[in-house]
């Protein structure tokens, strides 16, 4: 992996690739600092994106996830990935409830938990997990983004915090490596019989 | 919480390593003034529709067929493949993946190209000609730009390639977390045998397509997609075979591929892909090989189309018609649904594709004059990527057009009273039942309650090799349509709805209630394809809507709809997937993987186990 987030390559766009698709709201942060979300918190950023509510179990889980993530980011010098909880009940989750939260889960400088006008958290969740109310915006989904290359992908929180890192490797700037083309796979049928995966067939 | 209290809140702002002063225009009260107003409902953000086009200006893109290569360096590692030596590769082929600039249509802005991936060059990519008896070895080499470098800004570069509804050995199927970086290839052995040896088994139209773990939609919609055809001593690509047996069908430069896209556009004509949208992702520009609303000359004669519905979202209802207005409408004579033929062809007016679904079609273009034109339209309503609304278009929407030309050549091709008999259903060999229930749960879609295990280990059945099972596919969403497709084998459909099936029977809409569906007799259709002095017409009253025969390789999931289908799995082991066929869908968890195990391997429960732990 990669283990630098410059995007190296990339060329800056104007306003970022995905800035007509997510809303640009004005967010409340836990540390009771406001910000448009995707100018301030997206444009140029690694970012990991999902819903918490303090009242609800699942919730907690997600956030324990979070947290290892945030503590496995740490032992990666110069990689800067950040992490918005954003809060589906503003009434209860207000910055006062969210900073215990985040207190509670050792939330470093780029762990933000976000809330906000009602009507502009309705509108920020409904274009990145609700969509016209088909779908509710439980901690069960978190979007990856990297807003300076454009890529963005969705992935169940149920995973747990290695497949979270993983997928941020996925959407790290690397190099094409020099030389000739590499075969990849697939491997040979007795290293698939060691995982379990996959049985051979004898020979006729 | 009350704004007021928020925006007192807001008052104590404390500075952040975070956000940066100069960036902080939020704090501003005037900048502030804006959000307080809450919008009116929540329109879109992209409501921008695509730059228009002159319809029918450009030339339909036929794709090349792609060429073997004598030999492949380094060679393939045959311990790498289940078989191999039984199915020695006949013909070996190399294929890139490639970014380019695509032109979607001549128009400005269009004419300057379209960011886009594809293969050798071209999207769809190339058509392989591929021949049961003649096992081949596709290396698919990724030349896509690295993420950071890529143009496609919404894809990522890193692939793993599924051939469609093929019997393909689990390491050759494009596993979802099989995949390949750039500057990497993989090896695809395709052994071209029907399954069990059984000729009812064969296939015909195939399609290779991406399956990236997370970024299947988004990778297909950039262009990674192409066809796959199968021949045989029957279905044999000569028109003029004169083997006894031989179906002769229109070959060669009759035999056109067509894939249906919708596709959207931001005004620089580049692709537009919203990343971040879960239920579904739909165009506003008809492309047919990626040309948006091409015109195709054909000759006074018959022609196979093999129609293709490419996604990611939109699902289809096409006719024929004289007119643009539709209301001159013309059958089409159906010879397959999805990848395998019909026992016998059939006339419809309308064909229903759902994403993935296939159909060849003749059209016979002998008995029009030179300069009419015929119309391929589509008349179902979908406004949203989550399915069709249940309503059909005021006016159907012109995809694609067919100009007739001065010119009638000798056409030695027939269309067959009979094609091929369906695989038998063998209630002998089913060892279990098993119930799939399609769903969503906590912003994602799930099947029987779960999401796609983001690291696919997770084994959702086990099958035995060698057995039939048969599997009720159950929608339980009320508004949401799926597509479901399922690897490695096509199915036989036993019940709709409830009602069971006798064989051989034929899927069709309910005239006036586009939603319900009914089963007719395949024998008892009024239609039928006659051979008139040399011309092939429908006589009698077509069907209204084929939506396919008893064997298919997608389930289309309307609302609530239950399918219960017979299944067959042999000759090869390995892991396998089923998903939804809207690849948005797919891409947000509704996935699961089934394992093809021994006989006699004893049941577990659903297993969590690491891929690390031995089975």
């Amino acid at each position: 992996m990669n283990d630098t987030n410059s995007a190296a390559g990339c060329v800056r766009p104007v306003r970022g690739p995905n800035a007509a698709f997510i809303p640009n709201v004005v967010v409340q942060t836990h540390n009771n600092r406001r910000a448009f979300f995707y100018d301030d918190l997206v444009r140029d950023k690694t970012v990991l994106v999902h819903c918490i509510a303090s009242q609800d179990a699942g919730s907690s889980e997600s956030l324990e996830m979070m947290a290892k993530v945030q503590s496995q980011l740490r032992t990666q010098p110069g990689r800067k990935v950040f992490i918005y909880s954003l809060a589906i009940d503003p009434e209860h989750d207000t910055p006062q409830a969210l900073r215990a939260l985040a207190t509670k889960y050792g939330a470093g400088e780029q762990w933000l938990f976000l809330t906000g006008e009602p009507a502009s958290l309705e509108f920020l969740r409904e274009h990145l997990f609700t969509h016209s109310g088909g779908h509710d915006c439980s901690s069960s989904l978190i979007r990856y983004g990297n807003e300076a290359c454009g890529v963005w992908g969705a992935v169940p929180a149920s995973g747990g915090a290695e497949l979270i890192l993983e997928r941020l490797a996925w959407i790290t700037p690397r190099e094409r490596p020099a030389g000739p083309a590499r075969r990849r796979g697939p491997a040979p049928l007795a290293e698939h019989n060691a995982a379990g995966t996959m049985i051979p067939r004898g020979q006729p | 919480m009350k704004r007021r209290q928020l925006l007192k809140l807001g008052l104590a702002a404390a500075a952040t390593q975070v956000l940066k002063p100069q960036s902080l225009a939020a704090q501003q009260s005037k900048e502030m003034l804006k959000f307080l107003c809450t919008p009116d409902g929540l329109p879109p953000l992209q409501s921008t529709p695509s730059p228009k086009v002159t319809p029918f200006r450009a030339p339909l893109f036929v794709p090349p067929i792609k060429q073997p290569v004598s030999s492949l360096s380094p060679p393939p590692d045959p311990s790498a493949h289940q078989r191999y030596e039984e199915y020695l590769p006949k013909k070996f082929y190399e294929i890139h993946e490639q970014e380019f600039l695509w032109h979607y249509h001549p128009d400005p802005p269009y004419d300057k190209g379209s960011w886009s991936w594809g293969w050798d060059g071209s999207t769809p990519g190339p058509t392989y000609h591929a021949r049961y008896g003649e096992p081949v070895l596709v290396r698919i080499f990724n030349d896509l730009p690295p993420l950071g470098v890529a143009n496609v800004t919404f894809g990522m570069p890193s692939t793993t390639t599924h051939l469609h509804n093929a019997h393909t050995a689990a390491e050759s199927d494009g596993f979802p977390t099989d995949f390949i970086d750039s500057g990497e290839f993989w090896d695809h052995h395709y052994a071209n045998f029907p399954m069990g040896h059984d000729d009812r088994e064969k296939l015909t139209t195939l399609w290779y397509h991406d399956h990236r773990m997370d970024f299947t939609a988004a990778n297909v919609y950039a262009g990674l997609d192409g066809f796959y055809c199968l021949f045989d001593d029957q279905d044999s690509n000569d028109e003029n075979d004169k083997r006894p047996g031989a179906f002769r069908l229109p070959s060669g430069k009759y035999d056109i591929p067509l894939i249906l896209q919708d596709v959207l556009f931001d005004q620089q004509g580049q692709v537009i892909f919203n990343r971040l949208n879960t239920n579904g992702m739909l165009g506003d520009q008809y492309t047919v090989n990626r040309i948006i609303q091409p015109r195709f000359e054909v000759e006074r004669r018959k022609y196979r189309f093999r129609i293709l519905n490419g996604g990611p979202s939109r699902f289809y209802r096409i006719g024929l018609n004289a007119s643009p207005e539709g209301d001159k409408g013309i059958p089409f004579i159906v010879l397959t649904g999805d990848g395998n033929f019909l026992p016998e062809p059939l006339c419809a007016e309308n064909i229903y594709l759902s994403v993935a679904q296939r159909v060849d079609v003749i059209i016979d273009f002998s008995g029009y004059q030179p300069g009419a034109q015929i119309f391929l339209q589509n008349c179902l309503e979908q406004t949203q990527g989550q399915g069709p609304s249940g309503r059909l278009l005021p006016k159907p929407d012109n995809m694609l057009r067919f100009d007739v030309i001065d010119k009638k050549p000798v056409d030695n091709s027939r269309i067959p009273d009979k094609l091929r008999d369906l695989p038998p259903v063998d209630y002998k060999e089913v060892s279990r039942r098993r119930l799939w229930q399609f769903d969503y749960r906590g912003g994602q879609w799930t099947i029987n309650g779960r999401t796609a295990s983001p690291d696919m280990c997770r084994i959702d059945a086990e099958i035995q090799e060698g057995t039939a099972e048969i599997w009720t596919i159950r929608n339980e969403g009320k508004n949401w349509s799926h597509p479901i497709h399922s690897h490695f084998t096509e199915f036989l459909l036993l019940e709709v709805n409830g009602e069971k099936i006798k064989l051989p029977e034929v899927q069709t809409s309910v005239q006036g209630e586009p939603r319900r569906t009914e089963l007719l007799p395949l024998t008892t259709l009024s239609a039928r394809v006659q051979n008139v002095a040399g011309e092939f017409r429908c006589t009698g009253k077509p069907i209204l809507n084929f939506m396919g025969g008893n064997r298919r390789d997608v389930a289309t999931l309307l609302p609530n709809d239950e399918l219960v289908v017979f299944m067959r799995w042999k000759d090869f082991h390995g892991r396998y997937v089923m998903h939804c066929h809207n690849v948005v869908h797919e891409d947000h968890a509704m996935m699961i993987r089934w394992d093809i195990v021994p006989q006699g391997t004893p049941e577990k429960p659903i297993s969590c186990r690491s891929c690390d732990e031995p089975g």
